[in-house]
């Protein structure tokens, strides 16, 4: 009786002494948290579940702030100003990476330090300081080695170009959306496997009327996969898109073999027909 | 120094009474030992949270060859009808800012903003979602409430460990911490009982 009493004891005992222990390797910092919510956020976002994204973020700044109250540091200015993006407050997100810059980065933390630069930009060119932030994406453009970095950094270069060419006269356009390509191509080649690169290229083979190469870029981006449901639709929609020009631009041999080629692609798509992307409701 | 130590003791106890009463006896060897244990870990906690690398997702492009934006217009029998002058007149400008706020909608299926725009949407009032379409969407952002924890025993743990992860180690080890945080432990048990 006694015996089995004392088993009793020290399983009870085990038992406690495992929550604490099993609690503890998962014990965080406000800092840890606020990655944590922004992550969620992101992962919201991503699926367009903007609802859930907002009250993550949210959740991520104040947890942020929490931080910064007992312990300020260049991390937790970062992840405020990115969660702010995010939910468009640019204001505060200038002034988070702002901060987060005064404080400094240490070793290591050079993906943290260009995270805050890149933010910096976008806060800059919503705010309307656009030709600042034109150099901020352009100098990550040539110095940063970190994909996620590059995507947006090209993503904002690409769109602001193209943007400011109104006026131009159109071999000066075609000179500049050619640079701007070559450059996007350059960053493909340091991975191949990331499909938001090939779909920036097929975006901007579209501004040059080149629907054949468009499509292939398109069809690559989507094979390789991309970052979220609105970006991989939108390629969806540039499939489609190439599909009308080169059905009204090609010549009916030609014609012939791409509608083949588009064929065996929609097969493995699952698509309805020609025009109806396997995700389409309306 | 010692007011955190007393903060963490009284609040080990009371979670510790609060979900398992009646166990007195085992508070100090599990509760120390948790204190031991957590003021170990801040070094390497901290290495891990701040080498956690979180990154800025890129977004659908948005600038689109005047071309496309014809082509969304004219492709939507709705939208070809209510746009008809834009289109017939080539008024990209506006065709542009109208395509920014519909081009989610119609062709990306946006949950959110299909929900956000349904009156309008069933109303035909194109026109109208692009002219409030930013004011809404800020407001319907800042109407959601930021995601909330669930309070409980791991919450209340968490926030116990924080605590206790800014105790010095080599304090803690010390025979005299260690006999008055037993005396702790008993005086807030009795003073419980009280």
């Amino acid at each position: 009786m006694n015996l089995k009493f004392l088993r009793e004891k020290h399983t009870k005992k085990m038992i406690l002494a495992s929550i604490f222990w099993f609690f503890c390797s998962s014990c965080v910092s406000h800092l840890e948290e606020a990655k944590s919510y922004f992550t969620q956020g992101q992962k919201y976002s991503r699926l367009s579940q903007s609802e859930k994204a907002t009250a993550a973020y949210k959740r991520a700044i104040e947890e942020a702030e929490r931080e910064l109250s007992h312990h300020p540091s260049s991390q937790a200015f970062t992840v405020k100003g990115m969660a702010a993006l995010n939910l468009g407050l640019w204001q505060e997100a200038e002034e988070s990476f702002l901060s987060a810059f005064v404080y400094g980065f240490e070793k290591g933390e050079e993906w943290a330090g260009q995270v805050s630069l890149l933010g910096l930009g976008i806060s800059l060119l919503e705010t309307g300081l656009e030709e600042t932030a034109l150099e901020v994406f352009s100098y990550l453009l040539d110095k940063s080695k970190f994909i996620p970095v590059l995507s947006v950094a090209a993503q904002n270069f690409a769109e602001y170009t193209l943007r400011t060419m109104d006026g131009m006269e159109e071999k000066e356009k075609n000179k500049t959306i050619t640079r701007l390509l070559a450059r996007i191509q350059r960053l493909t080649r340091k991975d191949m496997s990331f499909g938001y690169f090939h779909y920036l290229q097929s975006q901007i083979y579209s501004h040059l009327a080149d629907y054949q190469r468009s499509f292939e870029e398109a069809a690559m981006a989507r094979e390789l996969g991309l970052p979220s449901v609105n970006i991989f639709r939108d390629n969806d929609r540039q499939i489609i898109f190439c599909f009308r020009k080169l059905k009204e631009n090609l010549g009916r041999q030609k014609w012939e073999e791409f509608q083949s080629l588009y064929r065996q692609w929609i097969e493995k798509w699952n698509w309805k027909d020609p025009e109806t992307p396997d995700w389409k409701t309306r | 120094m010692s007011d955190d130590l007393k903060k963490v003791v009284k609040g080990g106890i009371d979670i510790l009474s609060e979900f398992f009463p009646g166990m007195s006896q085992i508070y100090f060897p599990l509760l120390y030992g948790f204190i031991v244990w957590v003021a170990k870990r801040p070094l390497e906690w901290k290495i891990k949270i701040l080498e956690w690398k979180v990154w800025i997702d890129p977004g659908w492009f948005k600038e689109k060859p005047d071309i496309y934006i014809l082509n969304f217009f004219r492709s939507q029998p709705a939208l070809a009808a209510e746009f008809q002058k834009e289109l017939k007149a080539k008024n990209m400008n506006a065709l542009r800012t109208f395509f920014h706020s519909l081009y989610p909608i119609f062709d990306l299926e946006d949950p959110f903003l299909i929900a956000l725009f349904n009156e309008e949407l069933d109303a035909g009032d194109y026109r109208k979602i692009s002219k409030v379409f930013s004011q809404r969407i800020l407001q319907a952002r800042r109407k959601i409430d930021s995601l909330k924890n669930q309070d409980g025993l791991f919450k209340r743990l968490e926030s116990l460990a924080r605590e206790a992860g800014s105790l010095n180690l080599e304090f803690l080890r010390m025979p005299e911490t260690r006999r008055a945080i037993q005396f702790m432990i008993r005086q807030n048990i009795e003073n419980e009982d009280e």
